[in-house]
C-alpha cells in the first residue's frame, strides 16, 4: 500500500509518496510505517499553481540544493555545487536583494513531463526558509527515507574563491621583496668598514690630535730618522728649561707611543707636531680607557708601584722642593703615562726612575683597552716616597 | 520544570555535541565566528527588550551556567568580537562558541512569529518600493538594532566604519533577521554552526 508523508509550512508544501520495502513493519506499525522508497514527489510552492514533480532523484537533488544554498545565505561565502552535482535537477542561485532562484529542469527519463519543461521559481528568503525548513522536517522523520542524511560541512578553506584578485594580494609581497633587493643593492656599494685606524684623522688636526699612540705612528713617514724620535718624544733635556715645547714633552713622554718607538719600522712623530699631540696624552689615554675602581686592586697597584718606584730610586737627590707627578697605571701594573704636576717635577724629571720605569706595551693596543688607574706619586726632598690614588682611596 | 535533572553535566554535554567540531587548524573560533555569534545576539537584542536577561536565563534553561554563568562571564565571551570597543584578544573556545549558538538559536525558536512578521512586512514593503519605515515594528527594530551597534562597536575599526549610514546599518540589521530565521528551523543551529566556519577549515 503507498505511504504519502506531507511536511506542510505556510509557503511551501513537500509531499512523497512511496512503500514500505521493510516486511516486519506491516504487523506492529500500523499507526505510521516506515517510508523507504520515494515513487513520488511533489514540492508546492505559494503562489505557484504548479508543483515540481519528480522521483527519488528530484528529492535528493532537491535537499542537497536547498541544504546547500541554506549554509550559503548564512555565510555569505558560495558553495559551489560539487561536480556529480553540476547536473543535478535541481539548482538554487541568489538573484538580487531577498530574491532566490529554483530552477528545477524536468527529467527526461520521466513520461509525465516533456522534456523541455524546466520551471524556475523565484523565492523571497521567507519562501525560501520554508522549503529548507520542510527538508529538515523530512530529514528529521526518523520514519521517512532513514537512509537519506544531508551532511552538513564548511565549505573547505581552497573551495573558497579569494576576495581579492591575485594581483591585489600579491602587491604587498612584491613590494617586500623588491624592497629587500633595493636595500641588497644599496648596501652593496656601502664599502667594508675600514677597522685601521687611519692617520687621516690626525694629519687633519694634527697641532691638537687627540688620537692615541698607533695613529701617529702610521701618520708619521716611515723615513724620519729614528735616533732623534726618542729625544724628541721620550723626555725633555736634563737641563730643558720649561719652554712652550719643553711643557709639552714630558706628557708625550708619558704616552703610549713608546709602543711605537719601540716597533721597527716607525719611531718617528715629527718634532713639530708630537709635543702639542703628546700633550693630553694621559688625560686622552684615561678619557679612553676605564678607569680601575676595584678598591682591592686599586691597593694592590698602588703599593706595586711605590714598590717599583722606591726600589729604582737610587740617584742623590738635588731638588728642594716636592716633585708631583700624575701617574696611569694598567691593570698589570705598568706604567702607561706620567705628567708633571709642578714646575720642580719637569725640571728634575731626570732625576727620578719614572721614565725608565715607564712600560713599552707589546702591541699598540693593549694600552688603549686596558683599563687605567690615576695616581699621585711625590718625591720629597727628602728621600721620601709617597703613592697615593690620584682620586683619593674609594669608599668603602 | 521541577523535575530533577540528575546527569546535569551529560545533558549539557549532550545538547553541544548535536554541533559537530570543525576541522580547524588551531582549537578556537575565526574572527568570522566571533563576528557573526555576536552580532546575531545583538539583532536577538534589538528584537526582544529583555534580550541580554533573555541570554542568562537561557543558558540556565539549558544548564550551561558552566559555560556562561553570569552577565560578565557573557560578555567577556561577546568580547570576542573583534569589532566591539570593548574587544579583547582572548580566543572563543569550540565549546563556548556552540553554547553561544545553541542560545541564539534558542532564542530565535521563540522569536519565530516576530521574526517571520517583520520579514514578510519587509518583502511587502520592498515590493511597494516603500521604505522600512512605514512599519512600526520593523523601524523599531531596526533603529534599536542601530544605536545596539553604535554603542558597542569602536568606529575606528574599517570593519565598523563601512556600517557609517543608517542605510547600511538597516541592511545589515535585516540580513541578520534573515538569518535569524533559518536559526529557527529545525536544523537551524546546525546549518548555522556549519555556516560558521566556512572558507576555515582545511
Amino acid at each position: 500500500m503507498t505511504i504519502r508523508r506531507q511536511y506542510s509550512l505556510p509557503n511551501c508544501k513537500l509531499i512523497l509518496e512511496g512503500w514500505s520495502n521493510e516486511p516486519e513493519s506491516a504487523d506492529k506499525a500500523s499507526e505510521r510505517p516506515l517510508l523507504t522508497m520515494v515513487v513520488n514527489a511533489e514540492c508546492h510552492f505559494a503562489g505557484y499553481e504548479k508543483p515540481l514533480v519528480g522521483g527519488r532523484e528530484f528529492v535528493e537533488s532537491l535537499v542537497k540544493a536547498a541544504s546547500r544554498y541554506a549554509q550559503e545565505f548564512l555565510s555569505g561565502i558560495p558553495h559551489p555545487p560539487p561536480l556529480d552535482e553540476r547536473s543535478a535537477p535541481v539548482q538554487i542561485g541568489y538573484v538580487q536583494g531577498d530574491i532566490h532562484r529554483l530552477t528545477c529542469r524536468a527529467p527526461e527519463s520521466n513520461g509525465h513531463q516533456p522534456a523541455d519543461q524546466s520551471m524556475q521559481i523565484d523565492l523571497k528568503t521567507v519562501q525560501f526558509f520554508d522549503l529548507v525548513e520542510a527538508v529538515d522536517q523530512m530529514l528529521a522523520d526518523s520514519q521517512t527515507l532513514p537512509d537519506f542524511k544531508v551532511n552538513l560541512v564548511p565549505v573547505r578553506r581552497r573551495h573558497v574563491a579569494p576576495q581579492e584578485p591575485v594581483t591585489k594580494r600579491a602587491l604587498p609581497a612584491a613590494i617586500g621583496v623588491s624592497g629587500l633587493a633595493v636595500a641588497a643593492i644599496a648596501i652593496f656599494f656601502v664599502p667594508p668598514p675600514d677597522l685601521r685606524r687611519t692617520g687621516a684623522n690626525s694629519e687633519a688636526s694634527g697641532e691638537q690630535s687627540t688620537e692615541v699612540a698607533p695613529d701617529a705612528a702610521s701618520s708619521s713617514p716611515a723615513g724620519s730618522d729614528p735616533p732623534d724620535a726618542p729625544e724628541a718624544t721620550l723626555s725633555p733635556s736634563p737641563d730643558a728649561q720649561p719652554s712652550p715645547a719643553d711643557e709639552a714633552s714630558p706628557a708625550d713622554a708619558t704616552s703610549p707611543q713608546n709602543s711605537s718607538a719601540q716597533s721597527a719600522e716607525t719611531n718617528s712623530p715629527s718634532s713639530d707636531s708630537t709635543p702639542a699631540a703628546d700633550t693630553d696624552n694621559l688625560d686622552v689615554l684615561i678619557e679612553q680607557a676605564p678607569t680601575i675602581t676595584d678598591p682591592a686592586r686599586l691597593e694592590e697597584i698602588n703599593r706595586e708601584l711605590f714598590n717599583r718606584i722606591d726600589q729604582a730610586w737610587r740617584t742623590d737627590v738635588r731638588f728642594s722642593e716636592n716633585l708631583v707627578y700624575r701617574v696611569g697605571v694598567n691593570q698589570n701594573g705598568d706604567i702607561v703615562g706620567y705628567r708633571y704636576e709642578n714646575d720642580a717635577a719637569l725640571t728634575y724629571v731626570n732625576d727620578i726612575p719614572l721614565p725608565d720605569l715607564r712600560s713599552t706595551p707589546v702591541s699598540a693596543d693593549t694600552t688603549s683597552q686596558n683599563s687605567i688607574a690615576q695616581f699621585r706619586v711625590v718625591f720629597r726632598p727628602n728621600g721620601a716616597l709617597e703613592v697615593s690614588p690620584w682620586y683619593g682611596t674609594p669608599r668603602q | 520544570m521541577h523535575v530533577s535533572n540528575p546527569p546535569a553535566q551529560h545533558s549539557f554535554s549532550v545538547i553541544l555535541d548535536t554541533l559537530p567540531d570543525p576541522a580547524l587548524p588551531d582549537k578556537s573560533c575565526p574572527r568570522r565566528a566571533r563576528l557573526q555569534i555576536d552580532l546575531l545576539l545583538l539583532a536577538i537584542e534589538a528584537l526582544d527588550l529583555t534580550g541580554s536577561e533573555a541570554f542568562l536565563v537561557a543558558a540556565r534553561e539549558l544548564e550551561m551556567q558552566e559555560v556562561i554563568g553570569n552577565r560578565v562571564e557573557l560578555w567577556r565571551l561577546r568580547s570576542t568580537n573583534p569589532l566591539r570597543r570593548s574587544s579583547q584578544r582572548r580566543p572563543l573556545s569550540i565549546t563556548e562558541a556552540k553554547a553561544l549558538v545553541i542560545i541564539a538559536c534558542h532564542l530565535a525558536r521563540r522569536l519565530t512569529v516576530l521574526i517571520r512578521q517583520l520579514l514578510l512586512a519587509y518583502q511587502q514593503l520592498s515590493e511597494k518600493q516603500l521604505s522600512p519605515d512605514h512599519h512600526f515594528r520593523l523601524s523599531d527594530y531596526l533603529l534599536r538594532f542601530r544605536s545596539h551597534f553604535r554603542s558597542r562597536m569602536n568606529p575606528k575599526r574599517a570593519g565598523v566604519m563601512a556600517y557609517s549610514t543608517d542605510e547600511k546599518l538597516n541592511s545589515l540589521a535585516l540580513s541578520l533577521l534573515g538569518q535569524l530565521l533559518f536559526c529557527t528551523g529545525t536544523a537551524g543551529a546546525q546549518r548555522l554552526w556549519s555556516s560558521l566556519f566556512d572558507g576555515e577549515v582545511a
